[in-house]
């Protein structure tokens, strides 16, 4: 009984707390706001994982101010009232603004909620203020004021396409603004760089994304010159992660074996690996390339806790294998491949080469006439492997993990 | 009672809908212009999504600057291997993308006469599959954590990585955690609820 009364004397006084105070337009904008900051962020906010943040880079850290500012609106449209006009306001045009910068502004949902909540809370007025509103000069005013505003916002957005072609270029060196208002240093995602990176020199490649320039085939010559004399300069750093490809066969075109090589390991040290080069080689019959990993989190490297560490230790999910599938893989221009283990067999003939065992002694003594044959081995098997090529073509492909 | 209203600091009031025409009318229209321009393609949108598994198809991807590398998400209630793909620039004929919300399939569609196009794209997916595809310049076995086809992005030291200067996936179909993109310009954009990616 006493429970009955107190939530019937409650329940007038929330109701006149609602009617004094443009509360939906106020709930409007916050639930809009939370719905923009959850898209980008609900992996994020779930977990805590940093690493998220760093990829979600500008546009979801613009998502979430965004949806940040829209609650901020809403909550103080509610506790002050008096200020409803520009709160109103500030919810719409924020709206507005996620629409490109957030999302498509929530899927289209955050944008609808804040631009119908902002106008509510600009157009909320006390009961007897309509009565002030009838004196013709605020009121007129007021309106032309009202009127002037739109014209203003639409005026920066239409700013916005051109704006944004003038930036696109220098985007990348410099810094990015948002309808000529908001400006900020490009936040390259930096994902902390793990290890040495003996490939350093390589780095940056500046004509890697120009936006627009989707007529990609621009400028691959220079680059892949580049790309070259990195390789060529120890640019190659072997994964330790255990990878083994398999393939029915392998059609080897003037394959040569060219002696045993230290080759850079990720998180330091070197691995003895067989090198081997050629024209071309197919892969064909069900070629399988497995790669078993620790999960990030649960890696010890030097490099990887710089990367991963963020992640608050939430991964260690033990081994992960990743299967790439694929009928036919066919490397051409210039291969390179470097394997510690590689075993086919030539006919009914199988072997096994290591870096140093009898057999690939052998070949590298018959270099000279493997390098003028195509060769074809059946049940190849590859571990470690590490390929450059010019082009690499590949057939119905499948990536998943096993 | 209306006199107390009147001087009371905490009066009622309401919404005035002229009042609230003068502003949602010419909102509307702004917004509706912005839908316009992105759907011909004037106007680059960011997209960064978390959280959830959706679906992207497309029947084609030319990409520069391509890199892919094995990691993992937070997703619901653990953690989720993924393969990540960074692409510096990309573009997309025939996107689809196919996001749940809630009850609710969210089905977005751009791309079809002009392709989409992406600068700095980041895809974690689950799963990839494509009909044929073809690299250029290409390095596999590469260290994850020294892959440098796409600026800033790497994986962790003693990862597996790949790397190539131009890629080309043919009817792409990836299920993916995260898509995250500097800039994405959406021509012939298209949202629809209900329905999957073909």
């Amino acid at each position: 009984m006493a429970d009955f009364r107190h939530t019937s004397l409650r329940h007038p006084s929330w109701r006149a707390w609602r009617r004094t105070r443009p509360f939906w337009g106020g709930l409007l904008l916050a639930v809009a706001g939370i719905e923009l900051i959850g898209i980008p962020l609900s992996g994020v906010l779930s977990h805590g994982a940093v690493k998220l943040v760093i990829y979600i880079g500008i546009g979801g850290v613009f998502g979430v101010l965004i949806g940040v500012l829209l609650i901020a609106c809403g909550v103080a449209v509610c506790l002050n009232p008096a200020h409803r006009v520009f709160y109103g306001i500030a919810g719409v045009l924020l709206g507005i603004l996620s629409f490109p910068a957030s999302n498509l502004g929530g899927f289209f949902v955050g944008m609808l909620l804040a631009i119908a909540g902002g106008s509510m809370a600009f157009a909320w007025t006390l009961a007897d203020e309509a009565l002030d509103g009838a004196v013709p000069g605020t009121q007129g005013q007021r309106m032309l004021a009202v009127a002037a505003l739109p014209a203003i916002m639409l005026a920066s957005v239409l700013a916005a396409p051109g704006a944004h072609a003038a930036t696109a270029a220098p985007q990348r060196s410099g810094g990015s603004c948002i309808l000529l208002v908001i400006c900020l240093p490009t936040p390259t995602p930096t994902t902390p760089a793990p290890g040495p990176s003996p490939g350093a020199s390589a780095a940056p490649q500046p004509s890697a994304g120009t936006p627009g320039s989707s007529g990609a085939a621009g400028h691959p010559g220079k680059r892949r010159a580049a790309q070259r004399r990195a390789a060529a300069g120890g640019g190659l750093v072997a994964a330790t992660a255990t990878s083994v490809i398999t393939a029915g066969s392998a059609t080897l075109v003037h394959l040569a074996y060219q002696g045993a090589a230290n080759v850079p390991a990720g998180g330091g040290g070197t691995v003895r690996m067989m090198k081997f080069t050629a024209t071309s080689i197919t892969l064909s019959g069900d070629v399988t390339a497995s790669v078993t990993q620790r999960g990030p989190g649960g890696k010890g490297g030097v490099g990887g806790k710089g990367s991963a560490g963020g992640k608050g230790g939430a991964g260690g999910t033990g081994q992960v294998t990743t299967l790439t599938t694929s009928p036919t893989l066919a490397f051409s221009g210039d291969v390179v491949l470097y394997a510690t283990r590689l075993s086919g067999c030539l006919g009914p003939l199988c072997v096994t080469l290591t870096p140093d065992n009898a057999v690939t002694v052998l070949l590298r003594l018959a270099s000279g006439v493997t390098g003028a044959l195509t060769l074809t081995l059946t049940k190849v098997t590859t571990d470690q492997p590490l390929v450059t090529a010019g082009a690499l073509q590949a057939g119905a492909l499948k990536i998943s993990f096993g | 009672m209306v006199a107390r209203h009147r001087t009371s600091a905490s009066a009622a009031g309401r919404v005035r809908w002229k009042r609230l025409a003068v502003i949602l009318v010419p909102a509307g229209a702004i917004a509706a212009t912005l839908v316009g321009l992105t759907s011909q393609g004037a106007i680059a949108a960011n997209v960064s999504v978390s959280g959830q598994q959706f679906l992207v198809t497309a029947t084609q991807l030319n990409g520069t600057g391509f890199e892919q590398f094995g990691s993992e998400v937070s997703a619901g209630s653990g953690t989720q291997p993924v393969i990540v793909s960074g692409i510096g620039s990309a573009s997309l004929s025939h996107l689809c993308q196919a996001v749940k919300a809630g009850p609710l399939t969210l089905r977005l569609t751009a791309g079809g006469s002009t392709p989409v196009s992406a600068t700095n794209l980041i895809v974690d997916a689950s799963s990839l599959a494509g009909s044929s595809a073809t690299f250029h310049g290409i390095t596999i076995g590469q260290d994850a954590g020294t892959l440098t086809a796409t600026p800033g992005t790497a994986g962790a030291a003693g990862g597996f990585g790949e790397q190539a200067e131009s890629i080309t996936i043919r009817n792409l179909v990836q299920h993916t955690w995260l898509t995250t993109a500097g800039t994405f310009t959406l021509p012939g954009l298209h949202v629809s609820f209900g329905g999957s990616c073909p």
